[in-house]
């Protein structure tokens, strides 16, 4: 029997939730799942197919993360991947996954709580959110078998708009932001949007916009500024010099030359084919081949999708080119 | 009464590895249904297979809506 914070060894959290004005983190027994998934929560959705992670889960107040952490600490931070959406940031932590020292999460939506925590409830300081991150990516970050040394989180595209309140609570933590061409992006989104694209998902503060606002832009304009802000913001706060832009069309060899020497990964040679593997896959449908589709895209952009991109988005990409390592 | 007893059962599982090993150990909820019956009896906890049923459906229901 063991009622001290020990019995979280092996656990991880897999969502927060409110009971009544109570943050309360929901856990999950992970054992020593490795997160190859293309995404987080399909690792969980998996885990859950088990009858006893139905029955048989932690639910502890967030205020008991702290004393789990100095408990069970999780590993360092190799670095943090941000990305502008459909840009190709999933090859790149499936590829660091494919290392066993790599242990990657993908886009972990409980972290969604923590950003939007404060307009939930007003008196939640930033402080209060910065202490609630460092301790939900510590818990989430629990070595899980002993290769593994480091430890990768890829953000979801809009969490870039949280870079302040990240960047705050890792400062020294390296960060990738990965971009495209911005209509090659906005096809993809009009093929088939992306949840942060419905109008009210993320909050219009974030964006520069009046709430009420929302309902008098089209739908492409809206996902032409959401991308708009995400790029500002990325560029505002990388000046620090731990950051490295990398655009779509250097994947995947960029991985090898740039992304692993920078995030102080080695990669022995046998290693490295199987990464080359990975990096042939689709990365978010593994089962099947990547297929390039760069040329079908610029060729379905309209005008509108055009004209929106040249107005909002260009600016933004020109100076993430100067910014990118391709530049040097 | 018996809802009391299964979550009682649970605070002891989630304290207690060893117990936690043995019923991981279960594929599906007619696996998991006598172990649990087995396991709670030699604790002093009265759980039906009915209670069991009941806390399988509300744990599912709570996970769909976790996505909605």
């Amino acid at each position: 029997m063991n009622s001290g914070p020990e019995r979280f060894a092996g656990w991880i959290p897999i969502g927060l939730y409110w009971r009544g004005t109570q943050p309360m983190v929901d856990w999950c027994h992970a054992g020593d799942a490795r997160f190859t998934d293309p995404f987080f929560e399909q690792t969980i959705a998996g885990l859950v197919q088990r009858p006893f992670q139905l029955l048989f889960r932690h639910q502890t107040p967030v205020e008991e993360l702290p004393a789990i952490n100095a408990a069970l600490p999780g590993l360092k931070l190799g670095g943090f991947i941000f990305h502008l959406s459909r840009c190709g940031s999933t090859v790149v932590s499936r590829m660091l996954a494919a290392l066993p020292q790599n242990l990657v999460l993908s886009e972990p939506r409980l972290l969604d709580f923590v950003f939007r925590s404060h307009f939930h409830q007003s008196s939640i300081s930033e402080e209060q959110r910065i202490t609630w991150l460092r301790s939900l990516v510590s818990a989430l970050g629990q070595q899980r078998r002993t290769e593994q040394t480091h430890y990768f989180i890829k953000f979801d595209s809009w969490h870039a708009l949280q870079l302040p309140l990240i960047r705050r609570a890792f400062p020294e933590v390296p960060w990738l932001f990965i971009y495209r061409e911005p209509a090659e992006v906005m096809v993809s989104h009009e093929r088939q949007p992306a949840a942060q694209m419905v109008p009210g998902v993320i909050d219009p503060r974030w964006l520069g916009l009046a709430p009420d606002a929302l309902g008098r832009i089209p739908g492409d304009e809206y996902c032409a500024r959401v991308l708009a802000a995400i790029l500002q913001t990325a560029l505002t706060h990388s000046n620090t010099g731990n950051v490295q832009f990398i655009n779509y069309r250097q994947l995947p060899d960029i991985v090898f030359s740039l992304i692993l020497p920078f995030f102080q990964v080695s990669c022995a040679a046998g290693s490295m084919s199987h990464l080359r593997e990975v990096a042939r896959l689709n990365a978010k449908e593994p089962s099947q081949p990547f297929m390039p589709d760069s040329a079908a895209k610029q060729k379905e952009a309209g005008e509108r999708i055009r004209q929106l991109s040249d107005r909002l988005l260009q600016p933004w990409y020109e100076q993430m080119e100067a910014r990118s390592s391709h530049s040097a | 009464m018996s809802q009391q007893s299964f979550d009682h059962f649970r605070e002891l599982v989630l304290q207690d590895p060893a117990l936690q090993t043995q019923l991981q150990a279960a594929n599906n909820l007619s696996e998991l249904t006598p172990l649990v019956l087995k396991l709670g009896r030699e604790r002093g906890c009265e759980i039906t297979a009915g209670d069991i049923e009941a806390a399988w459906q509300a744990a599912r229901r709570a996970w769909i809506e976790r996505w909605i």
